[in-house]
């Protein structure tokens, strides 16, 4: 769900190349300054996005460092701190928590195919239920103490989040083993998240519950596209909730709208991205399911698909872009108009073509580029 | 609401000309057209901008500071929130007349239940259904309905225009995007923002 929301960096202006990077930099340091180091590596530039577009709705006070760091010893660049940038740092633990709880629901469920369907259904949930134990605090510090072999001395709750856990570590073991970065982050990652919620009051919470909505949506395997998209945006609208707007409730408004629009957006493009190997995978996606599920997809219907997501993508890009005419904003106004007309559309562009070529179909039918002078 | 000044509300210095003013003026009512908020629950916000806007047009070029509404000369907004008014049709029978008038009243929950309850399902019916839910937001579920509205009845003007303006969904954004610059190249720029720690200048 990361890594779509960036600027047209040929078509930037220096200064405002400058400006992007600051709040990267920004996020990098605050990161940095409240968690454990090994977590930078799960920065992104949707995030950075994120900061600038929350710190310029509500105009509240920056200050920019010029600092060296690990990555760039010679030059001090720039590094924007503002709220915005700790909030913005904050949702990044979260989500990225959500991230690798995900990935090991997906893991175990692939898993769990080969054996029985039902068990995985049971185990996503108790996989969902660590993450509330995570949340409510049976944590690290009893499995420190208690050798998890003695399960008759532990409560029966406890025993089964400590055999969660610890199954949940191995799987994630197994599913990270890719990249020893990600491996050596998970331990970390889970603290942090604890320190997050903290931070943030309830707003993980909210989160975690969108997702579960998200996630019984996909589960049903329901064909409702506009549900799925609702339920995502749901995410991304919680995440916006959190910020004090000077004028009043009119700013927050827009400012959730356009969230909503936008992670209508995020979610489709995830997901035309991740058709094929959704397809082959039988992985959730709600394309698939809208026209019949995996066995009744064709060329035919991939065609189809690839119509509809092109209209789906295009309106959600122009309600966003509604959206945001409406909150006037000031600062980093150059470079937001970059991330919303250009950026945006061009990974819009960049997926729908990559689709029609995948599919054998003409661009043309897909881009709806202006083929004659008004 | 306190009154801003008109030439901050147009963006133009005061000693502009009247041409860079009726430039500014039109550029502002396209950015807050009703057509780019059709279906869009900030409609209204909009719809207020535009006032704002045809007010401080008005005071700048007739000289008087205080208006209410829209007035004759500039652009006056049309209906909030419709897709095209829904006059009863001879050919459309007394009940989906109903559902048409809860549209214009943009009384969801009635055109929704009077739906639910209709005697049957025929094109008429997916039309304004399809009508229903672009208006609220579920955008794919609309789309389908026209769509199967304009297959059973394909010689319905009504239902033909309704979905080709669906199908030109985007037409705003795509036009302040080229607007903006945009240009389709295939240089893969994406490499660059997606290293973890940007190493690069």
């Amino acid at each position: 769900m990361l890594g779509y929301i960036t600027a047209d960096t040929e078509n930037l202006k220096v200064r405002d190349f400058r400006i992007y990077n600051g709040y990267y930099c920004g996020l990098c340091k605050s990161i940095g300054d409240n968690y454990p180091e090994i977590l930078r590596t799960q920065l992104s530039y949707d995030l950075a996005f994120f900061a600038c577009l929350l710190s310029s709705v509500t105009e509240e006070e920056e200050i920019t460092r010029f600092e060296h760091c690990i990555a760039h010893p010679i030059q001090k660049r720039p590094v924007i701190e503002c709220e915005a940038v700790d909030y913005a740092a904050d949702l990044m633990i979260i989500l990225a928590y959500e991230k690798y709880l995900d990935d090991v629901r997906d893991k175990k469920n692939s898993d769990a195919e080969s054996s029985s369907a039902s068990n995985s259904r049971r185990d996503s949930t108790e996989l969902e239920g660590s993450a509330a134990s995570v949340l409510s605090g049976k944590t690290e510090e009893k499995s420190d103490k208690e050798n998890p072999d003695e399960t008759e001395e532990n409560s029966p709750e406890d025993a089964r989040f400590l055999n969660q856990r610890n199954e949940s570590m191995a799987l994630g073991h197994k599913v990270a083993s890719s990249g020893w970065i990600r491996t050596a982050s998970i331990p970390a990652l889970q603290h942090a998240y604890r320190k997050a919620c903290i931070n943030q009051r309830g707003r993980a919470e909210r989160i975690h519950d969108d997702l579960s909505w998200l996630h019984a949506v996909e589960r049903s395997k329901l064909g409702d596209i506009d549900l799925a998209c609702e339920c995502f945006s749901e995410v991304l609208k919680t995440c916006a909730d959190g910020i004090r707007t000077a004028s009043g409730n009119r700013r927050k408004r827009i400012l959730l709208a356009l969230c909503s629009a936008l992670g209508k957006w995020i979610y489709l493009i995830d997901a035309l991205e991740d058709l094929e190997e959704d397809l082959s995978s039988g992985n959730y996606n709600p394309f698939i399911y809208h026209f019949g599920g995996p066995e009744k997809i064709g060329p035919k219907e991939k065609k189809q698909i690839l119509q509809e997501g092109s209209l789906l993508l295009y309106h959600y890009l122009e309600e966003t872009a509604a959206d945001y005419e409406l909150l006037d904003i000031i600062r980093s106004r150059d470079l937001l108009d970059n991330i919303l007309y250009l950026g945006i559309r061009k990974q819009t562009d960049r997926i729908l073509v990559k689709l029609a070529d995948d599919f054998g179909i003409p661009k043309s039918e897909v881009l709806k580029e202006k083929t004659e002078e008004k | 609401m306190t009154a801003r000044d008109p030439y901050e509300v147009l963006g133009v210095s005061r000693n502009a000309s009247s041409e860079e003013i009726t430039k500014a003026y039109r550029e502002l009512v396209k950015k807050y057209h009703p057509d780019k908020y059709q279906g869009n629950p900030l409609a209204d916000l909009a719809q207020e901008k535009l006032q704002e806007i045809n007010e401080a047009y008005d005071a700048i070029t007739k000289g008087s500071s205080s208006y209410s509404g829209a007035s004759g000369a500039s652009y006056s907004s049309s209906n909030e929130n419709t897709y095209g008014t829904y006059g009863s049709y001879s050919s459309s029978s007394v009940y989906y007349n109903q559902v048409r008038s809860a549209l214009n009243r943009n009384d969801i929950r009635e055109a929704e239940q009077l739906l639910i309850n209709a005697p049957d399902r025929s094109a008429e019916w997916y039309y304004l259904s399809g009508v229903l839910s672009l208006r609220r937001g579920q955008i794919s579920d609309g789309i389908q309905n026209l769509r199967q509205a304009v297959n059973m009845n394909p010689s319905n003007q009504e239902y033909q225009q309704a979905y080709a303006q669906v199908q030109n969904m985007g037409g705003f954004y795509r036009t302040a995007s080229d607007g903006q610059g945009y240009s389709p190249s295939t240089a893969d720029m994406m490499a660059c923002s997606m290293l973890p720690l940007c190493l690069c200048c």
